[in-house]
């Protein structure tokens, strides 16, 4: 998805990212503050360089817990410890034989500027605003009171001004980036939800149309092809569960009946539920819907064989379909266990016969007619495909007589 | 399409729209500071040649990111931001052969700060990772051309403390410009995550009232001929020869709706939705030609663009929504979508009014060609 994050969640989000950001220059001056220290200590023994070392670890840990609390006491902790920490730093500094303050290799800025992310708490500009405000102030009293103190003579900082406004310009401008990337969301966010609701309806109406097709349909036409006369029994059958099926119930309901352990414990060590999980484990997102109990009626080489072929089926979705989305319906009735698989992707037409389709031929068809059970299939190119697999519940009863 | 790389940009096309304003902001300043510079130390140039065409190869590296940067253009590749890094710390040689012998002082030099700055510019559209790599081979290099001229520096230090005062600021900038950008991505995705959870448990409670209604629609085309059909067939247990042609008559009128139904795109859906006022009940599919049915082919990323985009423009005061055509075609192995418009109004302000959604586009689309010459406009786009 390739959406922003929704209003009431930005700001806190830019705050977080913004604050963080900061911390980590805050982190790498002080770093680097520090490592100037020791490379300064070790190039002359004869100074006393390494207490201002001691003034940048309390402030390190100090910005640590800033980064993790991110509330108006960790802020002001780190300004009140980092300004200690400046005065000292910059007392340890100026109060050499030979101060090393003027050098063109060392500047007091680092610790200053480390005190100017302090990041704040809050969210909003003017909050953001005044916490760096803060920061900035607290440097310049330390380091000044410092230098005052050690007998020398304050001077301008320019490179921690110029960090200081760089940084107001660039809270500005965040802000103002923030403001422009707020309009478009509600309406992309809101795009996006029409979306899921449309594809929702589409599945279900794909799979409505098939239910139609594979019902009424093809009785329309079983009638439509009969001879004047008596009914043949088997048409009347199907006719009657037709207007049973059809007007009687909630035939595309897809809430789950409430089911007791021993159902869930049937579904879970069915072939089926195997080959949903072993397919979801391929990357293919599965819905399972309708009458779960239903499955448990099956024997179990009907349950093993229902599992492979519908397994293949998901695996021809995530080959060929074009898309990661995939339905599986279980509809139950007393004579038989009928599931749909059902995705809305590519889809093909009835004369292609890639070597896709063997496995559809052989896996599927072949595996469910050896049951006694039938596969049809309904596809369009670009509209998806539906493929119904129908076991009756007693097949194997059935194929074990016969053998 | 690749796979989406971990920056904002890609994650967030609309939201990055602004990030812009930092992006070309951070090029100006590299650029301007680097003059600035130059010129105020200008008695530590040697080489004024060398000087120019340090200038000139950061200039370049900042028009690039200037442009690039444009949503139009997203997403920003790993190629881009060689095409900024390469030309920059070449100027960063340029400008110390330029000093080579009189540079008295590192502070002076413009390379660390104008090289921050580029990857402050960058940080919204590539991986922090990457950014930080990048940051990590130009303090490499830059602190070897600062030891390099250690010699000639007035001030006595040791050679490392000049190297740190260089690098400092550039690997200050990048590393606080990464961490930003990969905080944010990171609050990008755990929403997408929820937000997809959400989205989910939303469509199982709305399940069963769409499925109600499908079913609803289905019960009223059953109801009028086929159950009183089947009823009168069964009661009577006997075919007569009407029957056959009524179950006919009545399999054809079901699949004509079915037929119908099926050929509706979503992207005809969308229109009638988007322009109910406008369109009045006019036939919206004379708007899309998709002969080939291929709008069901895009994605749900690119559906959801279209969809907004579709909206935005339906939202213009001076859009005429009889004026809107979409034609969808194939193209090679993939395929091909002209939107065309008249807008009406300046180029600049439906420009800006739908560069937001533009922007998601050319993310979730391979290609995509924006051509607004008032009053007319025209989007490509290839998937």
């Amino acid at each position: 998805m390739s959406l922003g994050l929704p209003a009431h969640l930005a700001p806190l989000a830019l705050g977080r990212s913004f604050s963080g950001g900061l911390h980590a220059v805050a982190a790498t001056c002080l770093t680097a503050s520090l490592l100037l220290v020791i490379v300064f200590q070790y190039a002359d023994f004869n100074t006393v360089l390494w207490p201002a070392a001691l003034a940048l670890v309390p402030m390190g840990a100090l910005l640590w817990f800033n980064d993790r609390a991110r509330s108006a006491f960790s802020s002001a902790s780190y300004l009140i410890v980092g300004g200690a920490g400046v005065y000292w730093f910059a007392l340890t500094f100026y109060s050499q034989s030979h101060p090393i303050v003027v050098g063109d290799a060392f500047s007091l800025a680092g610790p200053k500027i480390a005190l100017l992310m302090v990041g704040g708490s809050g969210t909003g500009l003017t909050m953001a605003l005044t916490w760096t405000v803060a920061g900035y102030l607290v440097a310049e009293a330390a380091s000044i009171g410092a230098i005052v103190q050690s007998g020398g003579r304050p001077e301008f900082d320019v490179l921690t001004f110029l960090s200081f406004f760089a940084l107001v310009v660039v809270m500005v401008l965040v802000d103002m980036s923030r403001r422009i990337a707020l309009r478009a969301q509600p309406r992309l966010h809101r795009a996006a939800r029409d979306e899921q609701l449309d594809a929702l309806r589409y599945r279900i109406e794909v799979k409505a149309a098939a239910l139609m097709h594979d019902t009424v349909l093809s009785h329309l036409a079983a009638l439509a092809e009969s001879k004047t006369g008596g009914l043949n029994p088997l048409l009347q059958e199907q006719m009657e569960r037709d207007l049973e099926i059809l007007i009687g119930e909630e035939w595309l309901s897809e809430a789950l009946p409430a089911i007791d352990s021993k159902t869930r414990a049937d579904w879970q060590n069915s072939g089926l539920y195997a080959a949903i999980q072993e397919s979801r484990a391929l990357g293919l997102e599965i819905e399972s819907t309708g009458d779960l109990a239903a499955v448990a009626r099956l024997g179990r080489e009907s349950s093993v064989a229902l599992g492979l072929a519908v397994k293949q089926c998901l695996v021809n979705v995530l080959r060929h379909s074009g898309t990661t989305h995939a339905e599986v319906a279980i509809y139950g009735s007393e004579t038989d266990v009928s599931v749909m698989v059902v995705d809305t992707g590519r889809g093909f037409s009835e004369g292609e016969t890639g070597a896709d389709r063997l496995g559809l031929r052989t896996s599927v068809r072949r595996r469910i007619e050896a049951i006694q059970g039938s596969v049809q299939v309904w596809s369009t190119p670009g509209r998806g495909t539906s493929i119904m697999i129908r076991i009756p519940t007693d097949a194997v009863a059935a194929t074990s007589e016969t053998a | 399409m690749t796979a989406r790389e971990r920056t904002r940009q890609q994650l967030d096309p609309a939201g990055t729209i602004g990030s812009r304003l930092i992006a070309v902001g951070a090029a100006l300043a590299a650029f301007i500071y680097a003059d600035v510079m130059t010129v105020r130390s200008g008695d530590q140039v040697a080489e004024p040649l060398f000087a120019v065409l340090a200038l000139v190869a950061l200039g370049f590296a900042c028009i690039v990111v200037i442009v690039q940067t444009s949503p139009l253009r997203a997403p920003l590749s790993a190629r881009v931001h060689a095409a900024v890094l390469i030309p920059a710390l070449i100027a960063a040689g340029f400008s110390t052969a330029a000093g080579w012998g009189v540079d008295k002082y590192v502070r002076d030099d413009w390379p660390p700060i104008s090289l921050g700055l580029l990857f402050l510019a960058l940080v919204s559209y590539r991986p922090a990772r990457e950014v930080v790599g990048a940051g990590i081979v130009s303090a490499i290099l830059l602190g070897f051309l600062v030891l390099l001229q250690t010699p000639g520096f007035v001030t006595d230090a040791p050679p490392v403390a000049f190297v740190l005062q260089a690098v400092t600021p550039m690997l200050a900038l990048c590393v606080g410009g990464a961490t930003f950008s990969c905080i944010f991505v990171a609050s990008l995705e755990r929403w997408h995550r929820r937000a997809s959870r959400a989205t989910a448990s939303l469509s199982r409670e709305l399940r069963d009232g769409i499925a109600r209604s499908v079913q609803q629609d289905r019960v009223t085309i059953l109801n009028r001929d086929v159950v009183p059909f089947f009823s009168e067939v069964l009661t009577r247990g006997a075919i007569v020869e009407d029957d056959r042609d009524r179950a006919r008559a009545i399999a054809d009128s079901i699949r004509r709706v079915m037929v119908a139904e099926a050929d509706r795109s979503w992207l005809e859906t969308v229109i009638e939705h988007a322009g109910t006022d406008s369109i009045h009940g006019r036939d919206s599919s004379g708007l899309v030609q998709d002969e080939q049915r291929l709008a069901s082919l895009m994605t749900t990323d690119q559906r959801t663009a279209v969809r907004a985009l579709i909206v935005a423009m339906f939202d213009l005061p001076s859009f005429d929504p009889t004026s809107l055509g979409i034609v969808l075609s194939t193209r090679g192995h993939g395929s091909r979508g002209v939107f065309t418009a008249r807008a009406g109004s300046a180029d600049y302000s439906v420009r800006a009014a739908l560069a937001p959604y533009l922007a998601v586009m050319r993310v979730v689309f391979s290609d995509l060609q924006v051509d607004i010459s008032e009053p007319a406009l025209a989007i490509r786009i290839s998937y």
